[in-house]
């Protein structure tokens, strides 16, 4: 087998595809380019294509990432070239690495997902930069940031300050730009949605959560305090 | 107008699904707007994942966007979230591609799948900013046209659309947007309505509502008369393909992004069924059959495979098991180094062994649930709708599909067929638990898998253009009742019963036969809010019964009517070929339970359609291959 490591992007208006579109959607392409695709054995062989992290619907990003086996020894190059003849508008490779067969996989690495989102004001109200930077205090002052999240039928509460760090955010006529980073875990991660509707309703900043626009600006992999890409660990040239 | 990226995005981020409508699919055609000189939308009446299942579309989206001149983009019913944005925000519904809205399109298509989207079909023009009815379009105003089986019957919508496409579209489409082409380039690229009109009548195959006058009769019967325009004939007869085999087929379909009903290659074996079932409208509108041949089809399939990168191919007809080199073919496309590896699908089978050892071919292992479709429980009632089943060939297949490793059949009957008494339901009881004790005696053999049969059944719509046309709808009050003695009968941890909607079928029924009058009842029915009617969450019987009264319509006196054979039927303008003294001859052999053989494989019936549309049956069934040829 042979491994490859693809660093893509998902841009509006694929952005707001699922996953599991997405995923039919990569396998599509890689049917089309014809590559010699390894699939998995059993009753249903699926082409062995495995993902980084799962973008949440509506949300654009730059670094997304999959690993891919193919059964033959194919340059890096080439795979590149075949993929992109066949990838639809708005999916885009933008690098390629050969993975070292043994490495984990990218679900059990990455462990930080850092977003962008530009949300707008509510009709009326409008903050200085200085009463943002207040609420903010007040807000990273609180003990937990309980929200409640809808499980089928119940609704139950959730501690997401855990899950959420490096909240920043700036003003502008329009609305609020802001950054913040979510840690993936085993046992499920804050979604970028619920951190931005927190802002609204715990941190009492005057936006429209519902209306945000949201962009992942990074997937990492972080041990020790020492964050490097995907594309980094595990590949070879 | 054409939608703003913003406006777009605005849309997208709020409806439960924004894949339906990101446009950007993957082959998708997206050609140049101003670049165009005629501009049209395909309009599908029902949810996306719906229509883009549907062959039709995408044959004749191929073939307009492969003419240098022509744009064809596409549209499909939005889904009750995406209508509340529409309105809330005042935009227009948009074509997916293009982003415009429908009024600036030159032509609208609509296609008429199935009697309960025709709600859909006002709400789609209301959200396009049409005016409703024909007669209050102007000159800026895009055509408004319609096609597809509902055509054969169109005086419930005749109000609405411009005009009729009767029959297979893949020419006459072309013909249609060359004249309008022709017509708008000698008017600086805009349209006289009347003249338009006027000349696309005499386009065979076209029907245009507003050349015709119309008639009430004594007992209020609404009856379309004589042709008032000139060159308009008494009767419009359906457009038919001569060389299906070498007719336009698309080398690249779009490839949608959320999972459809179909989301496969599909190859299209022949058009046309002979078997000759009595209630049945498709086996008596698309004949003759036409064959495609075994080269055609698998150039195609090759073609399809490379450009779509989709994992299955979908092999669909009428009746797929009655290509006639079926077995040839399949061994070819599981050989090919194109399609090797592909699963391959037989949508439609027919119920006998040979269909079971085809089955079991294509699948492997995969055991997916098999259905055949015996339609009635007892012989005298299937030798009543030609159906051609014993139930010996029920029992033979259920007993090879059982050995062949199956454990799950489905079984589809239809209730309230014409002559049917309480012993036509015990029958099915019985068939079913027939097939059962056959799966039990199997299963007792080999393994012990638990046997699962599931008897399907659905109510009797008498269709226009069928021996049954004359026939009327069992009242619903019957159809539940014998729906409930079903109930009772059928029982049992391994035998599972689902029943369609009365309620349902009795609206399709009325939409299926209706004329003039039933226009009105459909517009005020839309008016109160109905909308995606064949969806049992969305369907709202109170309001359709409303608006009937509203209009001072009995809707029973359309489902329930018995025709005499000397009444006008609201859909006698409409030729299909097939002669009305065929039907009607059809009609008395059923209540003598006289089979009619399939003129493929016997003498000729003499349904009228060959000479009437001076074309022929093509196939090899004579030369077919021996049925029995699959290895064991």
């Amino acid at each position: 087998m042979f491994r490859y490591r693809i660093e893509y992007g998902k841009q509006a208006p694929l952005s707001f595809i699922s996953h599991l579109e997405m995923v039919k959607t990569w396998e599509r392409t890689i049917r089309r380019s014809r590559l010699p695709i390894a699939f998995s054995s059993g009753f249903h062989p699926h082409c062995r294509i495995s993902f980084g992290s799962v973008l949440p619907v509506g949300t654009a990003s730059d670094f997304e990432y999959l690993d891919l086996e193919l059964t033959e020894n194919v340059s890096a190059e080439e795979v590149a070239a075949r993929i992109r003849e066949q990838l639809p508008a708005g999916l885009s490779l933008k690098a390629i690495r050969r993975v070292v067969p043994e490495s984990p996989s990218l679900m059990s690495m990455i462990n930080i997902a850092g977003y962008r989102f530009y949300a707008p004001w509510k009709t009326g109200q409008q903050l200085s930069q200085f009463e943002l930077e207040e609420r903010l205090h007040r807000l990273r002052a609180r003990e937990s940031w309980e929200i409640t999240r809808k499980r089928k039928d119940r609704v139950q509460p959730i501690d997401i300050k855990p899950g959420i760090r490096q909240i920043e955010m700036t003003v502008s006529a329009a609305g609020v730009i802001g950054q913040f980073e979510l840690l993936l875990g085993p046992s499920g991660s804050v979604r970028p949605s619920e951190a931005i509707e927190m802002l609204e309703m715990m941190g009492t900043i005057p936006i429209d959560s519902k209306a945000a626009e949201i962009e992942r600006i990074g997937l990492w992999i972080e041990r020790a305090e020492i964050r490097i890409s995907p594309m980094v660990l595990g590949t070879s040239c | 107008m054409q939608l703003t990226i913003t406006d777009h995005n605005k849309i997208l981020r709020s409806v439960s699904k924004p894949a339906r409508y990101v446009g950007v699919e993957w082959n998708a055609a997206r050609k140049n707007w101003s670049a165009a000189s005629v501009r049209m939308a395909f309009c599908f009446p029902d949810v996306y994942e719906v229509g883009m299942s549907h062959l039709g579309l995408q044959i004749l989206y191929g073939l307009v966007n492969n003419c240098e001149p022509f744009l064809m983009d596409r549209v499909f019913a939005p889904w009750p979230d995406l209508e509340t944005v529409l309105r809330q925000s005042q935009l227009p519904l948009f074509g997916l591609e293009t982003r415009h809205s429908l009024d600036d399109f030159d032509l609208l298509g609509f296609t008429l799948q199935y009697e309960l989207s025709y709600t859909n079909i006002l709400n789609m023009l209301d959200l396009g900013n049409i005016p409703l009815r024909s007669d209050q379009r102007n000159d800026c105003h895009p055509l408004v046209i319609a096609g597809g089986p509902g055509a054969f019957c169109p005086e419930p919508l005749a109000p609405f659309i411009d005009a009729f496409v009767i029959g297979e579209g893949e020419e006459v489409l072309l013909e249609l947007l060359n004249l309008i082409d022709r017509h708008q380039a000698s008017r600086n690229g805009s349209r006289d309505r009347k003249q338009l009109l006027l000349e696309i009548a005499q386009i065979p195959g076209v029907y245009v509502p507003a050349a015709f006058s119309t008639r009430t009769l004594a007992g209020g019967d609404v009856v379309v008369d004589t042709p008032q325009w000139p060159g308009v004939p008494e009767r419009i007869q359906k457009r038919i393909l001569k060389n299906f085999d070498q007719a336009y087929f698309p080398d690249a379909t779009v490839v949608p992004y959320v999972e459809t009903v179909h989301d496969r290659v599909v190859l299209e074996l022949f058009r046309g069924c002979q078997r000759g079932c009595r209630f049945c409208q498709a086996g008596m509108i698309y004949r003759p059959c036409r064959e495609r041949s075994q080269d055609t089809l698998s150039a195609q399939a090759r073609k399809l495979a490379s450009s779509t990168g989709y994992e299955e191919i979908s092999l669909v007809s009428l009746s797929s098991g009655d290509y006639s080199r079926i077995t040839e073919l399949i061994q070819r496309l599981m050989s090919d180094q194109c399609t090797r590896g592909m699963n391959i699908s037989l949508p439609s089978l027919r119920t006998d062994s040979f269909s079971v050892a085809l089955a079991r071919e294509i699948h492997g292992n995969r055991k997916t649930t098999l259905t055949f479709a015996p339609e009635a429980g007892t012989q005298r009632l299937r030798d009543v709708i030609n159906k051609g089943v014993t139930d010996s060939d029920v029992l033979e297949a259920a007993r090879a599909a059982f050995e062949a490793g199956w454990s799950a059949l489905k079984l589809y009957f239809m209730i309230g067929l014409p002559t049917e008494t309480d012993a036509d339901l015990d029958g099915i009881a019985e068939l079913a638990s027939q097939v059962l004790h056959a799966g039990k005696a199997v299963s007792r053999k080999s393994s012990s898998r638990r046997i699962e049969i599931n008897v399907s059944v659905s109510n009797f719509v008498p269709k226009a253009h069928t021996p049954f046309q004359w026939e009327g709808q069992n009242s619903r009050e019957e159809l539940q009742r014998k729906q409930e003695y079903l109930r009772s009968k059928i029982r049992g941890r391994n035998l599972k019963l689902s029943w369609h909607d009365a309620e349902m079928s009795f609206w399709e029924a009325v939409l299926a036969r209706g004329d003039r009058r039933i226009a009105g009842l459909i517009e005020s029915a839309w008016k109160a809010g109905c909308r995606f009617d064949g969806w049992t969450e969305h369907f709202r019987p109170d309001l359709w019964h409303q608006a009937a009264r509203v209009n001072g319509i009995e809707p029973e006196t359309f489902a329930y009517r018995r025709y005499r054979h000397e009444e006008v039927l609201p859909w006698e303008h409409i030729d299909c070929g097939v002669s009305t003294s065929y039907l009607a001859e059809e009609q008395q052999r059923a209540y003598c339970g006289e089979l009619t053989a399939d003129c493929r494989f016997d003498s000729c019936s003499e349904c009228g359609v060959c000479s009437e549309l001076e074309t022929a049956l093509s196939g090899e069934w004579n030369q077919g291959e021996q049925r029995v040829s699959l290895s064991d």
